[in-house]
């Protein structure tokens, strides 16, 4: 019974797929709210932080997005979703791995800039003197608080491109302003 | 205390979801992989037959006495059921989840093997002049490599066309059938038939190729996530 209940829900996602190729909204929709729970499931028992669930569980539903094209409805609907999904899951620890190695931790954090010099420049300031690029970067991560996934998914660009620009923004104003 | 707050249900994943829908335009579906190679057969057919016509190619002078032996004729299988199953292997490499990939992968290099070694079992002439032994050798490289490339092009833009999960591996899955079948050609234009010039001039540009094509697809066919939607 469990099994037929489970042939059915993937038949039904498989059709909701076919709809959403066709460009069907409400079928796509229907279908994104009904993987939401098992594709959860998937990634949690990879990421633990909640964070990172959150970046990688984004990254996955615009990675579908991208490659919705090529599911094909007379195969089962599940192995092409979890293969996305595990891919997107190694690439984002493949990504940690290369950038925690280069991160150092410290027991204090170090003082704040201040107006110890006033030659130096404030964050605005600072923040006018980057690459329109960077600072968008920055200003959607640190000012307006939104996702790495949602940030890249605003501007078009793969959230590897964004971390980038966002570590290259960090880099520079931490230049510009002595830290 | 446990996470109550799934990424369902943050505002963040709801624009997500929400950005997604509003893009959620009609799609042209990728064709069968099976459809895929098919054509690609034909485009392989073409290329050959244009390069016959132009003269770039020739059928060797002995052909009509070495199709009767079966150590040539099992060469000739080897090559073009190797071309064709890497061709096929990486047309699945641009669907995921394509389950069945691996034996036929395994099947492909296991077939490209006994091509290596019916090449390895053939006579050596050791009394070729080093500078003979280069220059006919270059011609054949060369000639590989230029049947091979236009085969190569055309599968790693369909293979673009998908979302390879593995770009390298695509890449030289690509490289390696565009130059088998490469290979495949020249072995019914080169009449030599010795275990040196076989191995340096038709199996390297092979590995070669297949090596600089994972490179090129590690850099090109990965772009498939950051492409504008579709």
């Amino acid at each position: 019974m469990d099994e037929e209940n489970l042939r059915a829900r993937s038949a039904q996602r498989t059709q909701w797929m076919e709809c959403a190729q066709r460009g069907d909204r409400e079928a796509y929709r229907a279908l994104l709210t009904d993987i939401a729970s098992p594709l959860l499931r998937f990634l949690r028992r990879r990421i633990a932080d909640p964070h990172d669930l959150e970046d990688v569980y984004q990254d996955t539903l615009m990675a579908l997005h991208r490659a919705r094209h090529t599911y094909d409805p007379s195969r089962p609907f599940e192995p092409w979703l979890f293969a996305i999904a595990r891919h997107v899951a190694v690439d984002h620890f493949r990504y940690r791995m290369v950038h925690t190695s280069h991160e150092i931790l410290v027991e204090e954090l170090p003082e704040p800039a201040g107006d110890a010099d006033p030659a130096r420049p404030r964050l605005a300031e600072a923040l006018d003197r980057l690459p329109q690029a960077q600072r968008e970067a920055f200003e959607m991560l640190q000012l307006e608080g939104l996702s790495v996934a949602a940030a890249a998914a605003r501007i078009g660009i793969t959230t590897g491109a964004l971390k980038v620009r966002a570590h290259r923004a960090y880099k520079a104003l931490r230049a510009l302003l002595g830290g | 205390m446990a996470d109550t707050t799934t990424p369902l249900q943050t505002p963040r994943t709801r624009a997500v979801v929400e950005q997604l829908l509003d893009q959620a335009a009609p799609v042209r579906r990728l064709w069968k992989p099976v459809a895929r190679l098919g054509l690609w057969v034909i485009v392989v057919a073409t290329i050959a037959g244009a390069v016959m016509g132009v003269g770039l190619m020739r059928l060797r002078p002995d052909l009509r006495l070495k199709v009767r032996e079966p150590v040539y004729l099992l060469e000739l299988t080897a090559l073009a059921v190797a071309g064709i199953l890497m061709a096929a292997s990486a047309f699945q490499e641009a669907v995921p989840g394509y389950g069945a990939r691996g034996p036929i992968r395994r099947v492909a290099i296991g077939f490209g093997l006994v091509a290596a070694l019916l090449w390895f079992l053939q006579p050596l002439h050791g009394e070729l002049a080093v500078t003979q032994f280069i220059g006919t050798g270059i011609s054949c490289a060369w000639r590989t490599v230029v049947l091979g490339a236009l085969p190569l092009c055309a599968l790693l833009i369909a293979i673009r066309r998908g979302a390879p999960l593995a770009p390298a591996r695509a890449g030289a899955l690509a490289g390696g059938a565009a130059f088998l079948m490469a290979a495949l050609l020249m072995r019914v234009d080169c009449p030599l038939d010795e275990r040196l010039h076989l191995l340096v001039w038709h199996a390297l540009p092979v590995a070669g190729g297949a090596g600089l094509s994972a490179a090129i697809g590690f850099v090109w066919l990965r772009r498939w996530r950051s492409r504008a939607p579709r």
